[in-house]
C-alpha cells in the first residue's frame, strides 16, 4: 500500500514520531535520506528518547543509537548487536521484515498502531516509524527509527505498514 | 610562573564499515596503543563511540601529553580498520586539570564552536562563569573546554575554534539542560552571541574504563 506524503504524516499517531519525521524531511532535502552523521541531538531534541538508528552492514542490521524510552521498553540490552542473532524472537523477526521493506523501497514506512508481542509488554500497542539514511546518496546505508507505545486500546489499529510516496 | 598546560590530540577516525572493524580498532587502542602511549609519557584520556551526529564508522580518541612531542601517534593511526585519521591539536583552557579523566557512563557531547579569534578569551570566561550554576542544576559535568590549533582557514577567516566536552547522565538530561542554555538572561545566551557556528554530537565513552 502506498500513499501520498500528507496521508503518510496523518497516519502517524505519535507526536514524537511526527517530530522525527519532520526532522528527517528537513535534513533529507531531495536525497534518499540524510547521512547518519547529520542527525545531531540538536535536531532530534525532545524526541531523542523515542529515536533509534540501525546500520545496514552487508545483509544484516546492526543496532546503533537507542533512545532511553526504547531501552525502557526493551528493559535489557540486546543479547547481540546484530539483528540476525535475534531472529528467533518474534518481535525482532517482525522488526527485520519492516527494516528490509524500508531498505528495499527506500521510502519512509510507518507500522501500527498495533499490539506489540514483545514478551512482557503485551498490554501495550506500538507504532514504529522507519526512515532511510544514506551515507553515499545512492543506497540506503541505515535507518532512523522512532518507536512509541500506548496502553492497548488507545488507538485504532492498522494491520499493514504504510509507505510514503 | 604559570604551569605549562598539557597537550591534547583529538583524533577523529573513519573506520572500515562493520562492527568487526570497530571492535578491532577499540581492542588495538586499549591493548596496544594505550600502553605504548603511556610508556612514552602520554595518556589515553578517552575512546569515544558515536551516538548521534557521528557516522557509524567514526571513532574519536583523545590523548594527553606532557610535552608537545607527539611521536607515538603512529600507534593509533596504524590501528586495524583505519581508513582516515583527522588530527586536531588542542590546548586546555580552564578545564580539564592535567590529571582529570572523564567519568564513566552517561554520554559525552562533543560541541565545537567557531567564534571570532579575538573573542576566544571572552568565550572561555563566560563559559567558566556559566558552568557553576549549570552543573548544580543537572546531572552533568564539564570535562573540558579546549582551543584548537589555528589552521590556515582559521587565519584567513579570523576565526577561533573551541571544543567543549561535556558529560550528561543521558540524552534526556542533555535535552532538559537546554532550558538553561536558552534562558535569555543567562550567560549561555551571551556566549551564544559570540558564536559564529556550533555543532554538538553525542557519544559513549568506551575506554579507559
Amino acid at each position: 500500500m502506498e500513499d501520498t506524503g500528507d496521508n503518510f504524516a496523518r497516519a502517524i499517531a505519535s507526536d514524537k514520531l511526527l517530530v522525527i519525521y519532520g526532522v528527517w524531511k528537513e535534513l533529507r532535502g531531495g536525497r534518499i535520506g540524510p547521512r547518519r552523521s547529520e542527525l545531531t541531538p540538536s535536531h532530534l531534541r525532545r524526541a531523542t528518547p523515542w529515536a533509534f538508528t540501525v546500520d545496514l552492514i552487508g545483509d544484516d542490521f546492526r543496532f546503533g543509537f537507542a533512545g532511553d524510552r526504547l531501552m525502557q521498553f526493551l528493559e535489557t540490552r540486546c543479547a547481540t548487536p546484530n539483528l540476525s542473532g535475534l531472529r528467533e524472537i518474534a518481535f525482532f523477526a517482525a522488526a527485520e521484515k519492516l527494516f528490509r521493506r524500508c531498505v528495499e523501497t527506500r521510502k519512509p514506512l510507518v507500522s501500527g498502531p498495533k499490539p506489540t508481542f514483545y514478551r512482557g509488554k503485551e498490554h501495550l500497542e506500538r507504532q514504529v516509524l522507519l526512515l532511510p539514511l544514506s551515507d553515499d546518496g545512492l543506497d540506503v546505508t541505515g535507518l532512523l527509527g522512532a518507536f512509541d507505545t500506548w496502553q492497548l486500546g488507545t488507538n485504532r489499529h492498522t494491520v499493514s505498514p504504510l509507505l510514503a510516496d | 610562573m604559570p604551569a605549562i598546560p598539557a597537550h591534547y590530540d583529538y583524533l577523529t577516525f573513519h573506520l572500515a564499515r562493520g562492527r568487526q572493524a570497530w571492535a578491532d580498532f577499540a581492542a588495538h587502542v586499549r591493548d596496544t596503543a594505550a600502553p605504548a602511549i603511556r610508556a612514552a609519557g602520554g595518556e589515553l584520556v578517552g575512546l569515544f563511540q558515536g551516538q548521534l551526529g557521528f557516522a557509524s564508522n567514526e571513532a574519536v580518541v583523545l590523548l594527553r601529553w606532557p610535552t608537545a612531542a607527539r611521536d607515538r601517534l603512529r600507534e593509533v593511526d596504524q590501528a586495524p580498520g583505519v581508513v582516515t585519521m583527522h588530527p586536531e591539536k588542542l590546548t586546555p583552557t580552564v578545564r580539564p586539570a592535567d590529571d582529570k579523566l572523564p567519568r564513566r557512563g552517561g554520554i559525552y557531547v562533543h560541541r565545537w564552536f567557531t567564534v571570532d579569534a579575538d573573542s576566544v578569551a571572552d568565550f572561555v570566561a563566560l563559559s567558566n562563569r556559566a558552568w557553576e550554576n549549570f552543573e548544580g542544576s543537572y546531572d552533568t559535568e564539564i570535562f573540558g573546554l579546549f582551543t584548537a590549533e589555528t589552521t590556515a582557514a582559521d587565519l584567513r577567516e579570523g576565526a577561533g575554534r573551541l571544543l567543549l566536552l561535556t558529560y550528561y547522565a543521558s540524552h534526556g538530561v542533555w535535552e532538559n539542560s537546554r532550558e538553561q542554555t536558552n534562558d535569555p538572561a543567562g550567560l549561555f545566551v551571551k556566549r551564544h552571541a559570540l558564536t559564529r557556528t556550533t555543532v554538538g554530537r553525542s557519544s559513549r565513552l568506551v575506554a579507559p574504563t
